[in-house]
């Protein structure tokens, strides 16, 4: 049909059906009328854009047919025009619609997205700051808490372990002490639990709040249209068949006015009259037309659109009809022809000659003072030959007002028996009077019944009268009592929808029709019951009677309930609507206004009126109420919800997080507890700490003796010579009594001091070897009380060691025979051999290969396989199978595979079977919980420690190669600065000195070449210069004990220690092994000097002898030092090793050294004379040491000084020559009255020096 | 208010002012209605026009057949055939009126009738049916309407044969096309268009008086154009017979074109300056801007396109020599209202507009 065009269709069939659909008559000659035009004008389709406006032109006049109906017509073009554009070009226009719904969901997603971000920065935000007070925490407070302290042990100053330092010379075990155990508790937060709570609850809230309260609050709605326009629904009215009757009754041709001559019958009578012209005339009937006003309160009211409806109904058959509707005052009418209304005047003008009916209650037609018709009423109406009322009141409701309107109108009922008497009426030359009327009517009662039903405004009916008024039938008809029961169901079906409408009436009429199966229920006569309910006149039910009509509708049968709702429901979603319409915004309220009458969608309902409540467009107060009440459970039970969720968040961060956590707690964990720790000794520990601090020199403390002889009677420990260590404590403490009592104080304090020493000495000498070992057993006892309360690293080490020690002081007395050091070795062995396998009260077997044993059974291997393994791990010791067992042995591989077997299963719950090897028999298996393969730091490192000191003591030969101290042990333990309560142990000195000599390989090299000078007056020239090896102890002495002195290295040469000159009075003088030894004391300090030799080197073993160079008094004076110095107060001066400080440079410093005589024959102890009366003033040159020093022939306390190097310090040959530096000099100055310097050099020293202090020839001379 | 003793009028300007002539060239056409035309033509079905009194339905079928006749001199008659419907028409109305009286009076009180036996004879000779009596008296009585011409002249056989002509200003020697009009279709009883409805589709029609003589549209068009003020709707029936087109309002600048066209041109060519033509078309502007006011007013009758021709050409002196509306002679003005108020409530609202 359409032409096929190369450039365009014609949009005709989409566009004829859009007419159709739109309400155009489009009949199959409206068809064929647009195609002719179609194949004339645009035979090759459109061709150009101008013809488009020629195609709508050229349709419209076909298909239209009126002016109203053009101007959609246009409107409709258009829009099917553009609509086929863009379909053709498939344009973006068609996807728009969905795009602009789209973004809600993304619009939700991003909403959710920012919130959890939100909540993510917030709990960040809390972390970190829930972290930073638990920071400080994690540093452990260094002090422990007293009260985990055992009793009498001052564990404050063993925090770090003081070994028991044992001479540098020997192969030393330190015994170590056990530091506290550092016990970290983790205890929860409780705040930051209640916090992290609160703030996921509020996070919780906060994603709840969208979900219970979505922010979709309803934006009122202003955009056209305005109103819901629903789908027609009148053509499923059935008329009733009193219509038809009327309609035929109505169409009775009237006379006209215009006669025309009736030809026959004049002709006829002409004819008997003898010719004589007698002209009849006939009058021309003419259909009767009517001019229907109809009385519209509001475009709801429901009657109003009956009549209209009955009045098309009327129309079609050909009843010639001109239907104006008018609001209860009918001056002014308005139909669709004139939208903004006719005046009654232009009504007459155009039909005069029709006959009028006005539909109305006629109330406002009355002048109610007079009594009359108003005055307007007759002077408007007063036209028309023939008018009638029809009233909805029926006749036995009649009052007054009808009485009044029928002396001027034909009052009839606006039922079918009335309706049938319009026409009689109308044709009846007379007008009927009221009382004819009801007689007519056949309404009895002599007096003016009240208007009842009609009398009553919808809000104050009740639904018993509503009953009575529905069951009053019309005269013509005769219902059964089902069909007045229907008619009830229907009127209270109607409070479904809120603001009723004619529309709505007739679907919920059809759904009853429907569902009781009849085919005559909407009717016309029905109708007209129906829409004369009050309620239906108006478009809203008064809210009381609605919910008593729906507490009624509550009582019909569900089904037909719910068809009801559904047929509602699906007649607003047939409603064409524009999104953001106001239109819109009503159809989505109704909809679920009436979904709020069905309990099934009730709480849809509910939530989704809530945004229309929040913007205030519900207007029904009752679902307001509802919505509102709804509301409330729900904030109520998001509340309830949430509290409830913090409770059990609560509830359950306590179970998750006890109290007090064992272990360190990880992830999440962390941030609700924090971390304190406590330092703790035990018993063991304190056991263990005693007998590491148990010396000699520590007995000397009383207090320490005491604490130590308490925990050893605590112990059990019987000494075995009380009264020796008793005797040995006695004597100690007479000794020091003695001197420190006043009584027995002395004046010379030095003196006292060096007394009080040698007597200590003397003590310790008759008593030692007991001492000793008292001093052992007491050691062994404390540990193995250590060891009994709890299996420590230390307390295992120690043991090891002072057994070791004790068999390597066995052996070294020299009564050792090769079966004893055997023993002794098996012994270690057997002390350390527990302590690299087991520890703790349970047995933990040695890490490493525990782990290397549970990844083999984890391995899924062949039991086979796995057995070898396993072998091959045991051969290391990992002692992981039964060895005792004797079924073992028998039934090998059966048994092994069973307990492979066993053991892989156990591997799997961590647990592992442990054969107990000393143990009993029934009790050699033990269970052993693996630890987890993560080790604490602690536990490894002690493991390996152990694995370090075992590996050295039991795999190293003892004898070959004496161990020195494991460096893990140093590592721990590490050896402090010998302070001033710890002195060198002495007795292994005295007992093991020949094995010291190969114990220090720093001096084997020098020590042959010593032997050659003897005591050569000679410098030694061919062999190496003794004195720089004399010096080299000093040195060493110095690098042990002096760890703050610089080492002296080959690019800073030079002399160690501090270079200075001493200012003092000598107090004493002292000769030992070639050695002059000064004492001397500057300003309440003493100090050492010494000038000779080195001190465990005989003097007449040296190949060195020192030559001594002297001055006296006015060459004295000339020493730029000594102008420096000669008035300075006593102390010590640092002085820089240049020319301007006061150093001395025998080379450098010009004439003032060969002013000196050498003089070959003076006695080094000749030198300096004491004299107590008159004090020497003396100015010593040289390096001044930190005391330590194991010559100490003055018994001087700790604390003094020692200056050393009081001679040349240049010109010395290799390998001494990193000595060798300028104006370092050492020498000595006497003032006793008298001035006497003395300068010292060695004869194997260079007199003749570089800039640097080193021999100018190169070898020696 | 002075009283005037008698009617004095100036001969030139007032008393022999040339009749407003309506021009059917004047006409102006727009696009829409012009292809409605050609669909009527094409579909040949009867066109029916409504709008508001005064939008030049009736001149439309002037038009129509002035430019037709223009196209085709020989074909088509120049004017339209006219119809106006009165309230009492009925459909026979249309095709031809019977002088019942006449005839009645003629056969009973003239017996000499040479002139028309001649007539008659003539008359007689012309019917197609020999045998059966001739009446030629009938003829006489009878007068063939707008469409009843239409159909006798286009069908040539019954141009010969019809006793009811000659027909006034139509020359009927041949057969021609023509272009009729049923004004006002509105005004007559339902009846009217009910009956309408099959003489439209056929174009044939019967004498009753004259022993059922039957006439049909021969080879030659008949366009039929029917007006209607929309006063009383028309069946349904009826409407979905005819090309339907409404004609709007115009607009203030087509009625600027109308104006222009109808009243001023002749005038405006005449004037030479542009300067000033350009102040004449302001001032008609503003003229008729005033009219659209009124229009809009809520006056009881509201005036139409004739009354603001009718009113414009009354105020045409002054609008030529531009002269705002406000300063118009008093009197004039006020009498110029009266063209366009046709009630006394809508007089005294004009006068405070």
């Amino acid at each position: 049909m359409t032409p096929v065009s190369p450039h365009r269709p014609l949009p005709l069939g989409e566009l004829l059906e859009q007419l159709r659909r739109e309400g155009f008559v489009v009949t199959p000659e409206v068809y064929d009328r647009c195609f002719r035009i179609a194949d004339t004008w645009f035979p090759d389709g459109l061709t150009t854009t101008g013809q488009l406006r020629e195609l709508k032109e050229l349709l419209g006049p076909v298909v239209v047919r009126s002016d109203i109906e053009q101007e959609r017509f246009g409107a409709i073009f258009d829009q099917v025009v553009r609509f086929s554009d863009q379909a053709a070009k498939q344009t973006e226009t068609a996807e728009k619609p969905a795009d602009s719904q789209k973004p809600l969901m993304p619009d939700r997603l991003r909403w959710a997205t920012l919130l959890a971000a939100i909540t993510l920065l917030l709990i960040g935000l809390v972390v970190y700051y829930l972290q930073k007070p638990v920071n400080p925490g994690i540093e452990p407070p260094q002090t422990p808490s007293n009260s985990t302290q055992s009793p009498g042990v001052d564990t404050t100053k063993r925090i770090d372990p003081s070994p028991v330092v044992r001479p540098s010379s020997y192969p030393s075990f330190p015994l170590i002490q056990a530091n506290p155990t550092r016990i970290t508790t983790y205890t929860r937060q409780t705040g930051y639990l209640l916090l992290a709570v609160l703030l996921a609850t509020v996070a919780a809230a906060a994603v709840l709040f969208r979900y219970f309260f979505p922010s979709r609050k309803r934006l009122p709605s202003d955009g056209p249209p305005y109103f819901l326009t629903f789908p027609d629904q009148e053509k499923t009215i059935k008329v009733a068949e009193s219509m038809d009757v009327w309609a035929r009754q109505l169409n009775q041709r009237d006379e006209g006015q215009r006669r025309m001559m009736d030809v026959a019958r004049t002709i006829r009578a002409t004819a008997s009259r003898g010719g004589y012209p007698s002209i009849y005339y006939q009058q021309i009937k003419l259909r009767p037309r009517y001019l229907v006003l109809i009385d519209q309160r509001s475009t709801f009211h429901q009657q109003a659109r009956l009549y209209a409806y009955l009045g098309s109904v009327l129309t079609e058959s050909e009843v010639e009809l001109e239907t104006l509707f008018f609001n209860s005052d009918p001056r002014t009418c308005r139909s669709e022809k004139y939208p903004r209304g006719i005046a009654l005047s232009d009504l007459y003008r155009l039909h005069r000659h029709s006959y009028l009916v006005l539909i109305t209650e006629g109330i406002r037609l009355i002048d109610y003072d007079r009594g009359t018709v108003a005055p307007w009423v007759m002077n408007g109406f007063d036209g028309w030959e023939k008018r009638a009322i029809l009233t909805p009141v029926y006749p036995e409701n009649w009052t007054s007002i009808e009485a009044i309107l029928a002396r001027f109108f034909i009052v009839l009922p606006a039922t079918p028996d009335g309706q049938l008497l319009l026409r009689t009426y109308f044709q009846a030359g007379e007008h009927p009077t009221f009382q004819e009327l009801r007689r007519q009517l056949q309404v009895n009662s002599t007096t003016a019944a009240d208007r009842g039903f009609f009398g009553k405004p919808a809000s104050k009916l009740t639904i018993a009268e509503i009953d009575r008024f529905l069951e009053n039938p019309f005269d013509t008809e005769k219902p059964t009592e089902e069909e007045i029961t229907r008619l009830k169901q229907w009127a209270y079906a109607t409070a479904v929808y809120a603001t009723p409408t004619w529309e709505m009436t007739l679907a919920i009429g059809k759904t009853i029709e429907r569902f009781q199966g009849t085919d005559a229920f909407v009717t016309t006569t029905n109708l007209l019951k129906i829409t004369a309910l009050p309620w239906l006149q108006q478009s809203s039910i008064p809210e009381p009677l609605r919910q008593e009509l729906l507490a009624r509708f509550d009582a019909l049968p569900t089904a037909m309930k719910t068809a009801i709702h559904q047929d509602v429901l699906q007649l607003l979603e047939s409603v064409r609507t524009k999104p953001g319409s106001l239109a819109e915004e009503e159809r989505e309220r109704h909809t679920y206004e009436v979904m709020l009458t069905d309990e099934k969608h009730r709480l849809e309902a509910l939530r989704k009126l809530a945004p229309f409540q929040k913007a205030g467009l519900i207007t029904s107060p009752t679902v307001d109420r509802q919505v509102g009440a709804h509301e409330r459970r729900k904030t109520v039970a998001y509340g309830l919800t949430l509290a409830i969720l913090a409770v059990f968040g609560l509830v359950a961060g306590y179970f998750i997080f006890p109290e007090t956590s064992p272990t360190t707690p990880a992830g999440l964990k962390r941030f609700f507890y924090t971390t304190s720790d406590s330092l703790r000794a035990d018993s063991a520990m304190m056991y263990n700490n005693l007998a590491a601090r148990l010396s000699f020199d520590s007995l000397k403390n009383t207090d320490f003796a005491t604490q130590i002889a308490t925990a050893v009677k605590t112990i059990g420990y019987k000494p075995a010579n009380d009264s020796i260590g008793a005797t040995y404590q006695n004597g100690l403490h007479r000794i020091t009594s003695r001197y420190q009592s006043p009584t027995g104080k002395r004046s010379d304090g030095f003196q006292a001091v060096s007394e009080m020493t040698a007597e200590i000495e003397a003590h310790q000498k008759t008593y030692l070897p007991v001492l000793e070992s008292e001093l052992y057993s007491m050691q062994i006892a404390l540990l193995m009380a250590s060891l009994r309360q709890r299996n420590t690293f230390e307390a295992l080490y120690n043991l090891h060691a002072v057994r070791f020690q004790r068999g390597v002081f066995l052996d070294s007395t020299g009564n050792n025979s090769s079966r004893e050091r055997d023993l002794a070795i098996r012994g270690i062995r057997k002390i350390v051999a527990p302590t690299s396998w087991y520890s703790a009260p349970g047995f933990f077997p040695q890490d490493s290969l525990l782990v290397d044993y549970l990844n083999l059974l984890n391995q899924n291997l062949q039991a086979d396989s796995l057995l070898i393994r396993v072998d091959a791990l045991d051969s290391y010791g990992a002692n992981m199978r039964k060895y005792s067992n004797p079924a073992y042995a028998q039934d090998r591989s059966n048994r092994q595979i069973q307990e492979i077997k066993t053991a892989q299963q156990a591997a799997q719950f961590n647990r592992v079977n442990l054969f107990l090897p000393n143990a009993p028999r029934n009790k050699n298996l033990l269970v052993v919980r693996v630890p987890r393969r993560t080790l604490s730091p602690e536990r490894s490192d002690s493991l390996a420690r152990l694995t370090a000191a075992w590996i050295k003591l039991h795999l190293d030969k003892p004898d070959s190669a004496p161990p020195t101290i494991p460096a893990t042990a140093v590592k721990t333990a590490p050896v402090k600065a010998p302070s001033v309560k710890t002195r060198p142990k002495t007795i292994p000195a005295k007992t093991a000195p020949t094995k010291a000599s190969n114990q220090t390989p720093a001096q084997t090299n020098s020590y042959p070449t010593q032997t050659k000078p003897a005591t050569d007056e000679r410098p030694a020239t061919s062999s190496p210069d003794p004195e720089p090896a004399a010096v080299s102890p000093i040195d060493n002495t110095a690098n042990a004990d002096v760890k703050q002195e610089p080492q002296p290295t080959v690019v800073q040469r030079g002399i160690p220690g501090d270079y200075g000159v001493l200012v003092g009075e000598v107090r004493e003088t002292r000769m030992v092994s070639n050695n002059l030894f000064l004492l001397i004391a500057a300003n309440g300090d003493y100090y050492q000097v010494r000038i000779g030799n080195q001190p465990n080197a005989s003097y007449g073993k040296s190949s060195d002898t020192p030559i001594l160079a002297m001055a006296e008094n006015e060459r004295v004076r000339k020493i730029p030092g000594f102008q420096r110095f000669s008035s300075a107060k006593e102390g010590f001066y640092k002085l820089d090793k240049t020319s301007t400080s006061g150093a001395l440079d025998y080379l450098r410093t010009g004439d003032s050294y060969a002013d000196f005589k050498v003089d070959r024959k003076a006695y080094l102890g000749g030198l300096v004379s004491v004299s107590k009366k008159s004090p020497t003033r003396i100015y010593v040159w040289g390096a001044r040491w930190q005391p330590a020093s194991s010559t100490n022939p003055f018994k001087l306390p700790n604390g003094f000084y020692e200056i050393h190097y009081v001679h040349q310090n240049q010109g010395f040959y290799s390998p001494n020559d990193v000595l060798n530096a300028p104006w370092q000099d050492g020498g000595i100055i006497l003032d006793s009255g008298s001035l006497k310097a003395i300068a010292i050099r060695f004869s194997s020293q260079s007199t003749t020096t570089d800039a640097k202090g080193d021999p100018v020839k190169a070898t020696a001379k | 208010m002075a009283l005037v003793e008698k009617f004095e009028f100036d001969e030139q300007t007032e008393l022999n002012v040339p009749r407003m002539k309506k021009n059917p060239s004047d006409y102006i056409l727009d696009s829409a209605l012009y292809n409605a035309v050609r669909v009527a033509i094409l579909l040949k079905q009867p066109l029916l026009l409504t709008g508001e009194p005064g939008t030049g339905k009736t001149r439309l079928a002037e038009k129509l057949a002035a430019d037709l006749h223009t196209r085709y001199p020989n074909e088509y008659l120049s004017k339209p055939l006219v119809f106006n419907t009165k309230t009492v028409s009925t459909s026979t109305d249309l095709f031809y009126l019977y002088d019942a009286l006449g005839h009645f009076h003629a056969t009973h009180f003239e017996p000499e009738k040479p002139e028309v036996s001649a007539n008659g004879a003539a008359a007689g000779t012309v019917l197609s049916i020999p045998e059966k009596p001739p009446v030629p008296e009938v003829a006489r009585h009878i007068r063939l309407q707008a469409l009843g011409q239409a159909i006798v002249l286009s069908n040539p056989v019954m141009l010969d044969k019809c006793p009811y002509l000659p027909m006034n200003d139509v020359d009927a020697s041949k057969p021609r096309s023509s272009v009729v009009l049923i004004d006002e279709v509105d005004k007559a009883p339902r009846d009217f268009t009910n009956d309408l409805l099959n003489e439209l589709d056929r174009f044939r029609f019967q004498v009753r008086e004259d022993g059922n003589a039957e006439y049909e549209i021969g080879t030659k068009n008949i366009f039929v154009i029917l007006t209607s003020n929309s006063e009383k709707n028309l069946p349904d029936a009826f409407l979905r017979r005819c090309i339907f087109y409404h004609i709007e309002f115009p607009k203030e600048d087509q009625l600027m074109e109308i104006v222009l066209n109808q009243i001023f041109n002749k005038e405006l060519d005449r004037t030479e300056s542009a300067s000033k033509r350009h102040a004449v078309e302001q001032m008609i502007a503003e003229y008729i801007a005033y009219f659209v006011t009124v229009k809009n007013a809520n006056l009881k009758k509201k005036p139409a396109t004739a009354e603001l021709i009718s009113w414009m050409y009354f105020l045409r002196d002054d609008i030529l020599h531009p002269r705002p509306l406000k300063e118009v002679d008093e009197p004039k003005r006020l009498a110029s209202y009266s063209i366009l108020a046709k009630h006394a409530e809508d007089f005294a609202l004009l006068k405070t507009l």
